[in-house]
């Protein structure tokens, strides 16, 4: 792998509200290099569409964010502290769009009705300073790098695509300033099966051809089974575990990325079914928030930092157990 | 038959609520038959009375042309065809959400129906409990024709035949405590006879599905969780003692992790009380795990089934390219081996359009593997080997 | 749970948990200040209206010409405060004898309005087919007839300043657009999932409507019954200020009537007092109404219910403590 292109350290992110505050990101932490895919995986309330808002400094007001994040672009150029620089900061390095861009869920929806794909692409190359000859000319290349025919897409409106060429469309955009980093939450839900696999491969393809850093977001462990080279595991705001994904996946070191691993059922698989041990949480806030329906979980878990130990090189988990979590797991499994 | 005075293990058995009392004495409302109680097993579960029984087989016809279709099936389509008009005022044209199927559902099996959005596979599912009418073909609820049943057998065939939404979110009325949306169902089917019996059978459901009565009686759906509510239709639906359930996409819209949890239920409730479950899914992961060890699989394609045999075989080694193409897409949470797939090849990369279906095979367009017969000819569905194909390669 | 509960300790538990719900409305009109203000104006009108018999009833033997328009003053007595109208008759019996008299208007052609707007709106939206295209073009060919055209009439025809024959003419005329917003409702409550389910499971269509469309529908009836008490208000003024009804010295339409076309500016300095008068607090109670019905969309918010009910409750607690 190539170098790093944003390093983020201990990313905290808190919502405040009138009666409470929502802690949605806790110290999270990861390193995305140049041509790699990391999958961010977690379920509702996992955090993980608040990480990719925080670097995209897209937050709304009430957010409250503390941590650091470093990108190292492509033209030399290194943003120390992406998250505490000022907006206008933001708008003069031309950050969003152009050294980070995002495709949101539900993209296809995100695309005006009454505009034609054409326009789309004008709109954002003027509202960058980027002429409309030159804009033409970047989009047919654009598109036809996700395997979009431009004469035809160019002059259609959204309603005339189809779920995937509209997501297609909106990779293209993203693509349009040549960012370092490209972040896609949760590309494939709303398409049909056989769309979902172009897409995929779409995404595939673009980690070789483009000097591009991506970030994928999603809830479904096949998806990141099939792309990424990278896993992130999150739950309630927390990482519980990060490592390259052969081996989180042969070798999961935190109990919920083994109960997520085992929530997908394939075909000619088995199942591995464990129950929780019944352990409740202490009620304040801290330790390991898992600790209610894991399986290997004792009354230190209430007690637990969450910090995350690197368990073989290059694989870190932040369970207190992630040591003895192999052998428990050979135990139960012959015990079956 | 157990004696009737001993009763269910977990107290005196509910009176079966079609037993009427009459001054004559008790009367069998379904078959107007003299019955005496003591004799009778008087159940809540139909399943188990001899009376209903007999009249299931009276339902089927036994005394005229002979049965169409084996004791075991529960529910039969025959040509079931559900069309819909689409289109302006002025150019309306027909939608084939169900074209020309022929599908029949076993006692105590599991049925998984796969197919993509489009595929009519929902469209299948009401029209099989009732709440669409076909447009034509036949419908057969224990070998009885669903268009000729009389009031009181029609009204049978509906209780016993269940539906569960995809969407926990709007399938229970959010003005109503968990209490009242399983309360209303017995009250107006009266199959409870005082407030005590109505809360003890609420109880038993809602521990059945695993909720904690005590916690949850008194709950709006807007203070459930998805899975939580997936569990709350569930046991609404069971009320009834069905003996079918159509279960639609259930956990599709439910976090990955309370899935399983959900499907395991699915699975022991059919395990006890003996359910037809007809399972519609796009996933065939899914499909594999609840129909994947003793039941059956349909594939659907724009209305038209592709292939339909033992899930297990079909899902392991499909026939049809449909299938094929559809295993070879899906990803694989395990990342050595969807790496490792070998992807099929598609002539075409646009989505189907269910009004502009192709003359011959419905996937001719997009099929690596279609012969010029494929193009003319609709291909109709024939055996090979324990599955039916419907493809011009077989 | 199978010890049956004696009779009088049902009923007492039953009103108490009336009063309980209650109190939870309260609590939720009044967490907003438009809803404390609706709320209490409106609990303020209706008492004022039903607790008019304790006041001296305007009639003639109150009327005193020499006293004619004069501005509010205490003498000669308290109920002077507000001044006097044409007849020299205290504007401040006027104008509670009056809410008394509008509010039986208003409530009769309000019930009206309800009553046939939403069976008529449910029949349209829950039967659907013939039925609502039939009704549909009912409704939509009444809310093109200029009802007040046709107020006028029926009011000459009748020639009556009777409330209840006036809240009846009022309320039989303009139920069409309650009707059509019923029909929207219940309609968009038909295609929901959990009404199919109920269909599945062998409800019959008055206990689909009576559990799972009427608590959808509610807080529309209940802002439109707000509504139509203002709107019979208007309607009412209307024709007394037209002259279409006999004078009635509580009708305050009458008043502001008499005053405009006896001009009363010009026949006297104070003639106008009693005119703003009226306007000012006619136009304080119908936006405490109006406030009122928005208010009462919360009401059958269970959500709001419970988040009310989970404060009461931890209060209780906090306190117990």
């Amino acid at each position: 792998m190539s170098s790093v292109v944003l390093s983020v350290k201990d990313l905290n992110v808190t919502y405040r509200t009138a009666t409470f505050d929502v802690e949605a990101v806790k110290n999270v932490s990861f390193e995305l290099h140049r041509h790699e895919i990391l999958g961010i995986v977690g379920e509702s309330g996992s955090g993980k569409t608040t990480v990719a808002l925080a670097l995209m400094r897209l937050l709304p007001n009430n957010a409250v964010v503390s941590g650091k994040a470093t990108l190292y672009s492509r033209d030399g150029n290194t943003i120390d502290d992406v998250l505490s620089i000022p907006e206008s900061e933001i708008r003069r390095i031309r950050y969003r769009w152009g050294k980070i861009s995002i495709v949101f869920q539900g993209a296809m929806n995100s695309l005006n009705p009454l505009l034609t794909v054409k326009d789309h692409f004008v709109d954002t190359a003027q509202a960058h300073g980027i002429d409309k000859e030159e804009a033409l000319k970047m989009a047919a290349e654009l598109l036809r790098s996700v395997r979009l025919e431009p004469a035809r897409v160019l002059r259609s409106y959204p309603h005339q695509l189809s779920g995937g060429m509209k997501q297609r469309v909106m990779i293209a955009l993203a693509l349009m300033l040549n960012p370092d980093i490209i972040i896609l939450d949760e590309p494939t839900t709303a398409l049909d099966t056989l769309t979902q696999r172009q897409i995929l491969e779409l995404i595939k393809d673009l980690r070789k051809e483009r000097d591009v850093g991506i970030i994928l977001i999603t809830h479904d462990l096949s998806v990141v089974a099939d792309v990424a080279d990278k896993l992130l595991v999150l739950y309630k705001g927390y990482v519980m575990e990060i490592g390259e994904i052969f081996t989180v996946y042969s070798r999961p070191y935190s109990p919920y990325t083994l109960m997520l691993i085992n929530s997908f059922p394939a075909i000619g698989k088995k199942i591995i079914r464990l129950k929780p041990a019944g352990v409740t949480a202490k009620t304040n806030n801290r330790g390991c928030p898992f600790i209610d329906r894991c399986p290997f979980a004792s009354i230190e878990c209430s007690d637990a930092d969450m910090k995350l130990v690197e368990v073989e090189p290059g694989h870190y988990s932040s369970c207190i157990k992630a040591s003895v979590l192999q052998q428990q797991l050979a135990k139960v499994t012959t015990s079956e | 038959m157990s004696n009737p005075s001993q009763g269910s293990p977990r107290g005196p058995a509910p009176v079966c609520p079609y037993l009427q009392r009459t001054p004559q004495g008790y009367v069998c409302s379904i078959t107007q038959r003299s019955v005496n109680p003591l004799g009778w097993y008087c159940v809540f579960d139909y399943m188990n009375c001899p009376i209903y029984i007999g009249h299931l087989s009276r339902m089927a016809g036994v005394k005229g042309p002979e049965r169409k279709y084996g004791e075991d099936v529960v529910i039969a389509a025959e040509d079931l065809s559900v069309v819909f008009k689409v289109g302006s005022m002025f150019s309306k044209k027909d939608l084939y959400a169900v074209d020309h199927i022929n599908i029949t559902v076993n006692r105590s099996e599991t049925l998984a129906v796969v197919g993509e959005s489009g595929s009519g596979k929902t469209t299948l599912g009401k029209t099989l409990v009732g709440l669409y009418k076909p447009t034509t073909g036949r419908i057969y609820f224990h070998g009885r024709d669903v268009s000729t049943m009389t009031d009181e057998e029609y009204r049978v065939y509906r209780l016993k035949s269940q539906y569960i939404h995809q969407d926990p979110y709007s399938s229970l009325n959010p003005y109503k405590t968990v209490y009242d949306i399983l309360a209303i169902p017995l009250r107006a089917n009266k199959l409870v006879h005082s407030k005590a019996e109505e809360e003890k059978v609420i109880f038993e459901t809602l521990e059945s599905v695993g909720l904690n009565p005590k916690a949850y009686i008194n709950k709006y759906p807007f203070e459930l969780s998805g899975g939580e509510r997936q569990r709350v239709s569930i046991a609404r639906a069971l009320l009834v003692k069905p003996e079918f359930v159509v279960a639609d996409e259930p956990v599709t819209m439910l976090d990955a992790s309370l899935r399983l949890e959900v499907l395991d239920l699915l699975l022991s409730v059919q395990k006890e009380m003996n359910l037809s479950v007809l399972f519609i899914t796009h996933d065939l992961g899914m499909a594999y795990y609840m129909a994947g060890e003793r039941g059956r699989a349909a594939v659907m394609y724009l209305g038209s089934i592709m292939e339909f045999g033992p899930a297990k075989e079909m899902l392991e080694s499909p026939l049809h390219p449909y299938t094929q193409a559809l295993l070879s897409a899906i990803p694989e949470p395990d990342p050595v081996k969807s790496r490792s797939k070998k992807v099929m090849k598609l002539r075409s990369l646009d989505p189907p359009n269910p009004l502009r279906a192709p003359p011959g095979c419905k996937f001719s367009d997009r099929c690596p593997f279609a012969m010029d017969r494929c193009f003319k000819e609709r291909p109709p569905l024939k055996k090979v080997g324990n599955t039916w194909v419907a493809c011009w390669l077989y | 749970m199978g010890v049956s509960v004696p009779l009088g300790r049902r009923v007492v538990n039953r009103v108490v948990d009336f009063l309980h719900q209650l109190y939870v409305s309260i609590v939720i009109f009044t967490s907003t200040g438009q809803g404390k203000a609706g709320f209490g104006l409106t609990v303020f009108v209706v008492a004022l209206a039903l607790a008019a018999p304790l006041f001296p009833y305007p009639g003639p033997k109150w009327s005193n010409v020499a006293l004619q328009f004069i501005p509010p003053t205490l003498k000669p007595s308290p109920w002077y405060i507000l001044g006097t109208d044409y007849l020299g008759i205290p504007l401040l019996l006027d104008i509670i004898w009056g809410l008394r008299y509008f509010l039986e208007i208003g409530v009769i052609a309000g019930i009206i309005q309800v009553s046939i707007g939403t069976f008529l709106g449910l029949l349209a939206g829950y039967v659907g087919g013939f039925t609502d295209r039939a009704l549909n073009f009912a409704f939509n060919l009444l809310l093109t007839i200029p009802t007040f055209a046709l107020w006028l009439i029926l009011a000459v025809i009748f020639r009556s300043g009777n409330p209840v024959i006036l809240g009846f003419i009022l309320g039989i005329l303009s139920w069409a657009g309650l009707a059509r917003s019923i029909r929207a409702a219940a309609l968009s409550a038909k295609n929901r999932d959990y009404v199919e389910a109920s269909r599945l499971l062998g409800l019959n269509s008055l206990s689909i409507i009576a559990n799972d469309i009427m608590p959808a529908i509610t807080p529309y009836i209940v802002m439109n019954f707000m509504l139509s008490i203002v709107g019979g208000f208007y309607g009412a003024m209307g024709l007394a200020f037209l002259g279409l009804i006999p004078y009635s010295n509580i009708n305050w339409g009458a008043i502001m009537g008499n005053a405009f076309y006896q001009e009363a500016a010009i026949f006297s300095p104070t003639g106008t007092i009693p005119v703003v008068i009226l306007i000012v607090i006619q136009t304080i109670i119908l936006m405490g109404f109006v406030y009122f019905a928005n208010a009462s969309v919360y009401v059958f918010d269970p959500k709001r219910r419970r988040e009310v009910e989970i404060k009461l409750a931890s209060r209780r607690r906090a306190t117990a403590r």
